[in-house]
């Protein structure tokens, strides 16, 4: 078929037009990400052979069974959500003033410039930055140096130095969201609020707040997510401190137990599909 | 419409990939035993080589340190090294594949044996094996039924290591890491990775001797759960555990670790001038490690050359020297002077140091009338008591 | 009686432009005032001056007798009604409308009756839980305002809030507007670049050019005596007349606006001929653009369109007068 007569005979077909049109990223989505994964996970369901280290298609469900009911899951869930959370605040926190200090209060030539500082960390690699914050926690590094005359010392490495330099890592991807949702926020509508008789905190909570909050609930995705299966940093700033990713690995790696690491990256996979649940009922998906 | 048509697209196709590829997927069933190569052939040109840091240097590390170039000089075959930090790093890296020679703890031999990873080792091939101390030969860990699965390398003892300013007087007892342990709370070190439990043992075998353990690696459920207790309580008082050496060095070179086990290479390469190790009055725990052959090997001749040339003297000499252990080959000491010091060649010594070995269900000691904690049991122990 | 506002030496202007120029102005209590000009004269600039959004550069504000030129906008006794409206969009139609008694501390049940009844007089009664984004055009800006008088403001600014409806919804808005203020009797103070607009709302207009006021007075004085060309065309539609024409048609000998209904045309008669070049039929009326012999000059007049034995056509002859009191002398122009 010539190509004019292909396009003649599409033309009318919207279906066909749509479904050969979605086959190509549809297949990738579905093979590359979503079998690749549920082939992963089904793993969950089988054993492995403990000298060899095969895994074995033998259905059980001892290791779900094991992953829900033994403390040290448990614990270490509990401590991985915790970081995850203190971790989204920390930005949170960190990002709504500078978001907003960018879009509304900097003139146009030194938001660009800040718009390029905030992003510039994200050139470097995760590693250099992980190893940086390694050298900075050091018992002879930097915030040792800067926080010893006055009797303080360094939180070392454990879980101060995970939410430190995990809130330092996602830092932009929560700023990000959050600028874009202040530069969203119309400036009549700060001055309407002013002109009705509010002042600058007053604006801010009932205004501004809520105007911004999807853009509040994407950035806090992104330092949510990315915190609850990191397992590098852990090991690298985090002393003695297991998160779910360092079990994970442990089991990948030491215990060479495919099937009880699949059995435990279920956790963070429900965990997720639970906060997004709950962010799709605030509405801020929608908004997005 | 189109809405629902591409849903049921995408769910039928979702399906029927997900039907083929977990049908595909299974595993290969292997039936035992690749066989030794009977005679050796060209070069292939280049050759990888799994290994601890500091077995295959060649010079970027320091560069006075360098046998590899000598290597690649004399036989055409380009070493592309890869380093790992645990044995179980090292096996999985082999079960992903594309090495061609493993330095093999003997933790790790008879796992890669096991899952046939490794091929027996013609040793009539290889020139330097009668060089090889006969009481490095054929044993259980790089032997099956008499057959040879390797080229015995350098043996060596898991030291303690300490800061000479933090901790005095000199220790002389693995107690700086366990019941002294928190003197130092914070800034304690261990191994990371389950068979350290092996260490707890070696420690209750003097101090607890009422527990009854004959050999650290052949733990019954009581004998386990005494050492799992002692390194819960000497978690308390750990920064952290190490199983990159690098890191290692750096946090004793920063002070932010004073104690804790090590291996002799770190113990070299720490700059500051501030710590020593010792190897304490219970013993310890070390490594024998073989060099071995994948059984998938695309270059086995390259395989076969190194395996002869780190076991020549002169080879063997430069690259256990460098690393701080024991040499495997009988000449090699009139390449080193300090071959007094690791106790070279003297077979009672090496009779004492607990090697690393895969703990299983048959106790290695022997027992058969109890069943041993077998290593997936230690691995699941090392999470919890790492909390 | 004492100004409402007044404005003295008002100057406000962002780097080397300069927006408003030494300005003095009085508004006085009760009256409904426009502020009239093209776009970037300076009308809106004087009104977010006196809301309090932006501050002169020089100058001094007083809303009734109080002296607010450094004050922040919540403690002037003026609410704003925006252009776009300025609606919260995550609150409905009574949270927006109770936003400001709710900032200021009025508890729920009596909130709730003073928006109630502030929906009530702009006549949007029934819609109080819906969101601004379900409202019309129309019923927002009726929100906004309720959401600006609920709060009983000594006056009320309005900025151009009319100038996104269509025509005949502005008609009626105006309508309301004017009722509404006077049901109020509050100061209010209206920015318009709609001339019709000013001339059928205001008590007073303020003619905005260039950052100053060219021209304040009633509406018929600034319709019926525009003081300079500027005026004359922008606010209505006139013909300027040069000296020798407006000499020729009987008129003093300097230049004169004339407004097209006050143009007579005859088919004989006294008056200057001319031709008829264009007639432009309106709807209600014509308008008709006659040549001049012999002046080269043209005429624009306006007949009200009332039947058959009234057509023009092009090409006609008539004869042209204009009643002198009805022209506009102008000032001259400025170097």
């Amino acid at each position: 078929m010539t190509t004019h007569r292909l396009s003649a005979y599409l033309a009318p077909r919207r279906r066909l037009r749509l479904a050969s049109l979605l086959t190509a990223p549809v297949l990738w989505l579905g093979l590359v990400y979503v079998v690749a994964l549920a082939a992963l996970l089904v793993t969950a369901f089988w054993t492995v052979n403990e000298l060899t280290g095969q895994v074995q298609i033998e259905w059980t469900t001892e290791n779900v069974v094991e992953v829900l009911t033994e403390a040290l899951y448990r614990t270490v869930t509990l401590r991985t959500l915790g970081i995850a959370l203190l971790v989204t605040v920390v930005d949170i926190i960190v990002a709504v003033p500078v978001a907003f200090f960018m879009a509304k209060v900097a003139s146009a030539r030194l938001r660009h410039l800040l718009v390029i500082a905030v992003l510039a960390p994200l050139w470097a690699s995760y590693l250099v930055k992980v190893y940086a914050w390694r050298a900075l926690l050091s018992s002879d590094g930097l915030i040792e140096w800067a926080v010893s005359p006055f009797g303080g010392s360094t939180p070392g490495y454990g879980i101060v130095g995970i939410v430190l330099t995990l809130s330092y890592l996602w830092l932009p991807y929560v700023i990000m969201p959050i600028y874009a949702g202040f530069d969203r926020v119309p400036d009549r509508l700060l001055e309407a609020s002013a002109d009705l008789g509010a002042k600058g905190w007053r604006t801010l909570v009932s205004v501004v707040l809520p105007t911004i909050w999807p853009a509040i609930i994407a950035g806090s995705i992104f330092a949510f997510s990315l915190s609850l299966g990191d397992y590098i940093t852990t090991r690298i700033v985090g002393g003695s401190t297991q998160m779910i990713g360092t079990l994970v690995y442990t089991n990948v790696g030491a215990a060479n137990n495919l099937p009880l690491a699949a059995a435990i990256s279920l956790i963070p996979i429900g965990i997720i599909l639970v906060y997004l649940a709950a962010v799709r009922r605030t509405g801020a998906l929608r908004s997005l | 419409m189109s809405k629902s048509l591409s849903r049921t697209a995408l769910r039928a196709g979702l399906a029927s990939v997900a039907v083929v590829s977990l049908a595909a997927c299974g595993t290969s069933s292997s039936d035992g035993g690749s066989a030794a190569a009977t005679e050796l052939g060209d070069t292939e040109g280049a050759v990888s080589i799994l290994a601890w840091p500091g077995y295959v240097e060649d010079g970027s590390n320091d560069a006075s340190v360098d046998w590899v170039s000598g290597f690649e000089e004399a036989t055409g075959c380009m070493v592309d090294a890869k380093t790992y930090g645990t044995s179980d790093e090292a096996y999985q890296l082999m079960q992903s594949g594309g090495y061609d020679v493993v330095a093999a703890s003997g933790d790790l031999t008879l796992r890669l044996i096991a899952g046939d990873l490794v091929a027996p080792v013609n040793t009539d091939l290889l020139e330097s094996y009668d060089g090889i101390f006969d009481f490095l030969k054929d044993k259980e860990w790089n032997s099956v039924d008499g057959v040879a699965y390797g080229v015995p390398h350098g043996y060596g003892a898991n030291l303690l290591m300490y800061n000479t300013d933090e901790v005095t007087p000199a220790p002389t007892s693995w107690d700086v890491v366990f019941d002294k342990a928190s003197d130092y709370a914070g800034k304690v070190t261990a191994y990371d990775s389950p068979i350290y439990i092996a260490d707890a043992a070696v420690y209750l075998m003097t101090h607890n001797p009422e527990l009854g353990i004959e050999n650290p690696y052949a733990l019954d459920q009581d004998q386990f759960d005494a050492a799992v207790e002692l390194l819960k309580t000497q978690q308390e008082s750990i920064g952290e555990y190490w199983s990159d050496y690098l890191l290692e060095i750096q946090a004793f070179e920063s002070g932010d670790s004073v104690v804790g086990t090590t291996w002799q290479v770190i113990q070299n390469s720490i700059s500051t001038g501030n710590t020593d190790v010792v190897l304490p009055e219970e013993g310890a725990t070390g490594w024998s490690d073989t060099w071995m052959i994948a059984s998938e090997s695309e270059a086995p001749n390259c395989a076969y050359a190194w395996l002869d040339y780190i076991a020549s003297p002169e080879v063997n000499a430069q690259a256990t020297a460098y690393f701080g252990e024991a040499p495997s080959s009988s000449a090699a000491c009139d390449f080193r002077d300090d071959c007094e010091a690791y106790h070279a060649g003297d077979e009672e010594y090496a009779a004492q140091i607990w090697y690393w070995t895969t703990p299983v269900s048959d106790c290695v000691d022997g027992r058969d009338d109890v069943e041993c904690v077998d290593y997936s049991e230690w691995t699941k122990a090392w999470q919890e008591i790492k909390g | 009686m004492e100004s409402a506002i007044r404005l003295r030496g008002l100057h406000k202007s962002f780097g080397d432009t300069i927006a408003v120029a030494d300005l003095d102005l009085d508004i006085e209590p009760g009256e409904f005032f426009s502020m009239l000009g093209p776009s970037g004269s300076g009308k809106t600039t004087v009104l977010r001056i006196i809301a309090g959004f932006e501050q002169p550069t020089r100058g001094t504000v007083s809303l009734f007798g109080t002296d607010v030129t450094s004050l922040p906008p919540f403690t002037r006794p003026v609410n704003t009604v925006f252009q776009d409206y300025a609606l919260f969009p995550h609150l409905s139609v009574i949270a927006n409308v109770e936003y400001g008694l709710r900032v200021a501390g009025v508890g729920r049940k009596e909130r709730r009756a003073q928006a109630e009844e502030a929906l009530g007089a702009v006549r949007l009664a029934g819609l109080e839980d819906r969101r601004p984004h379900e409202l019309s055009g129309g019923q927002r800006q009726r929100v906004a305002l309720a959401r600006a008088i609920v709060l009983r403001p000594q006056a009320l600014l309005l900025d151009e809030p009319l100038g996104a409806l269509d025509l005949k919804l502005r008609e009626q808005m105006q309508v309301e507007l004017k009722e509404l203020q006077r049901s109020l009797g509050i100061t209010f103070v209206f920015v318009t670049h709609d001339q019709d607009e000013a001339l059928t709302l205001s008590d007073r207009v303020a003619v905005f050019d260039a950052g100053e006021v060219v021209q304040l007075g009633t509406p018929r004085e600034v319709y019926d005596h525009p003081r300079n060309r500027f005026i004359a065309s922008f606010v209505g539609s006139s013909t300027l007349l040069e000296p020798d024409v407006a000499a020729a048609l009987g008129l003093a000998r300097t230049p004169m606006a004339v407004r097209p209904e006050r143009v007579t045309l005859a088919e004989s008669g006294p008056g200057v001929p001319g031709t008829i070049a264009e007639v432009i039929y309106t709807g209600p009326e014509h308008r008709i653009v006659v040549d001049l012999d012999g002046l080269d000059a043209r005429i624009t007049a306006l007949e009200p369109n009332i039947g058959a034995h009234h057509r023009r056509e092009r090409g006609d002859r008539v004869m042209v007068t204009i009643e002198p009191a009805a022209a506009a002398p102008l000032e001259p122009e400025a170097a």
